[in-house]
């Protein structure tokens, strides 16, 4: 299959700190892959990161960034692609609608190809239609709809020009269960529909598995394991995976004790100097002290950890 | 088992203006319901179904329109103020937003003190830091603002806070729906420790199943402003009769 974006060796901070450390994935062709993770662990930042926006202080350092084997790394290649070849869809999704505006203008908006109005007011009631919104909707306000139904409105806006890329940053934290139901079913279809693939991002790692062919799980800027969605939903490597899965209440008898996490995520001002995980873990060993451990390839999954063999980070 | 709480035919409506035209939007439809003491409560539904309404309505933090509340034998519908202040201590509520239920002028250990009211200052002080302690709070952090704290953190004070008159009774309006899962965690373990330590009754709304399966005793369905299904839990969740608790069961992820 095509590789769509491919990440390498990508780190990123400034002289002080370092946010993300050494990050390789690949997204192939109508693939959804999560990224999954606590508040801080630096998700969010790796899509930033993809699309070069990131905070003012912050930069990258090392590494390079391809799509569609064309290299994006610098500021004025991804200018040229962002909103086009890649969207983006966020968590709140009232605060990132004009209040002023219908949603059929602010979709127009959106539009880069050159075409006239008629087309561009056809191409929206279809996508309003793909979306499944009525055609109402073109000529009404945020405010009047719903928080789903504006979440479907912002999709419109991310997929109207064909991306073949759409980064989703939370999309579906701030409504309910069943809502959020219909926006992952949606996201599905798209894939197939429209040759797309996605990067979710959640803390939720039922929903990734639900959503994604693939899980990335997040540690402190680290990827600390790989696989394919089910197989590290149902078996989990890396003790910090383990422990993610372990405080969803749908694992455990009725009122039974929920084995939490203990302890924080580390300050990205003193991080460990091994593991960054060590402070936290369970299994933890003399050798993961003091050093970090490298990507281990392991039951068809890469991992970091100490416990599945010793290789170090060079 | 004792009954704490007994509503019967709560209706409220809302009325909204636009701009040609008065609408009048009923959240609440002839709701009837019995909560029991030392029971989890589970009131599950979607956003806009009201479930927040009730919530509030039943502590009469919104008044309703028509129906009964009694609590234990106690009418309190149309209690003055007055009367029923010497009540509300004992029913308490936690909201959803942690970083919007708490005053961002107080300190913590100020907010909790303020819900004590027996006692010299220090007696009070010391009140609060075994109340933050039994949250998890520590000590050094009495003196701290609101935005000092995670949003975990944050609602373990407001659950400080609802414990600080010694109540029976708590209202927990998605009391973990803003917050991280590995977090979520915490605070749901937080909730089953304390209901065992000071024999509390909860009222737990969410829109989560999965939280309603492990905590509740009893599940009622809301529904655009009724409650449309009400049982055991685990009757609810092998056994649903009405379509909309089917189609919520189905969208499981």
């Amino acid at each position: 299959m095509k590789e769509i974006l491919k990440l390498e060796n990508i780190s990123v901070g400034n002289e002080e700190i370092k946010i993300l450390r050494n990050i390789n994935f690949i997204v192939k062709e109508k693939e959804i892959v999560s990224i999954v993770g606590e508040s801080g662990c630096g998700k969010s930042m790796t899509l930033r990161t993809i699309i070069n926006l990131l905070p003012k202080n912050l930069r990258i350092l090392n590494g390079r960034i391809y799509f569609e084997n064309k290299e994006i790394t610098d500021f004025k290649e991804i200018e040229k692609i962002r909103g086009r070849k890649i969207g983006m869809i966020f968590q709140e999704p009232s605060s990132y609608l004009n209040p002023l505006f219908t949603i059929g203008t602010q979709i127009e908006e959106a539009i880069k190809d050159q075409i006239d109005k008629e087309e561009k007011r056809n191409k929206i009631f279809k996508i309003l239609k793909e979306m499944g919104l009525s055609p109402n909707v073109y000529y009404q306000y945020p405010h009047q709809l719903s928080g789903g139904m504006q979440q479907r409105a912002i999709i419109a806006m991310a997929i109207i020009n064909n991306p073949s890329l759409l980064l989703a940053d939370e999309p579906t934290t701030a409504l309910d269960l069943t809502t959020a139901f219909g926006i992952l079913n949606l996201l599905k279809n798209l894939v197939l529909l429209h040759n797309l693939s996605i990067i979710f991002v959640t803390h939720d790692i039922s929903l990734a598995r639900f959503i994604s062919n693939r899980i990335i799980v997040m540690y402190a800027g680290m990827i600390v394991e790989e696989g394919d969605a089910n197989l590290v939903y149902n078996n989990p490597l890396h003790p910090y995976t383990e422990k993610l899965i372990g405080c969803l209440p749908e694992k455990y008898k009725k009122r039974e004790k929920i084995k939490v996490i203990e302890g924080d995520i580390p300050s990205y001002r003193n991080l460990p100097e091994g593991c960054p995980f060590y402070p936290r873990c369970e299994y933890k060993m003399g050798i993961c002290e003091k050093n970090i451990p490298g990507k281990i390839n392991f039951e068809n999954r890469i991992i970091r950890c100490f416990k599945y063999g010793k290789i170090m980070e060079s | 088992m004792e009954r704490l709480w007994k509503v019967e035919e709560l209706s409220k409506t809302y009325e909204v203006k636009s701009e040609l035209k008065k609408e009048k939007i009923r959240v609440l439809k002839n709701i009837n319901l019995e909560i029991f003491k030392g029971e989890i409560f589970g009131l599950v539904g979607e956003s806009g179904s009201g479930k927040t309404t009730f919530g509030k309505v039943l502590l009469r933090l919104i008044e309703p329109d028509s129906g009964k509340i009694i609590y234990k034998n106690i009418d309190i519908t149309n209690l003055p103020e007055k009367i029923l202040r010497k009540y509300r201590k004992n029913f308490q509520i936690i909201f959803q937003d942690p970083y919007k239920s708490l005053n961002p002028r107080l300190t913590c250990g100020y907010t909790i003190m303020e819900g004590i009211h027996e006692g010299s200052k220090k007696e009070k002080i010391e009140k609060a830091i075994e109340l933050l302690n039994l949250v998890g709070i520590k000590r050094e952090n009495f003196y701290k603002f609101p935005h000092q704290f995670s949003g975990g953190e944050r609602q373990r004070i407001a659950i400080a806070r609802a414990l600080s008159t010694n109540p029976e009774f708590i209202v927990c309006d998605e009391p973990t729906s803003n917050l991280d899962v590995s977090i979520q965690g915490q605070i749901l373990n937080l909730f089953l420790e304390l209901k065992e330590k000071f024999n509390l009754t909860y009222l737990f709304i969410t829109h989560n199943l999965k939280i309603v399966k492990f905590l509740a005793d009893r599940v009622g369905i809301m529904f655009k402003g009724e409650i449309v299904e009400i049982g055991k839990t685990e009757e609810i969740f092998e056994n649903p009769k009405h379509f909309y608790t089917k189609k919520l069961l189905e969208s499981k992820i």
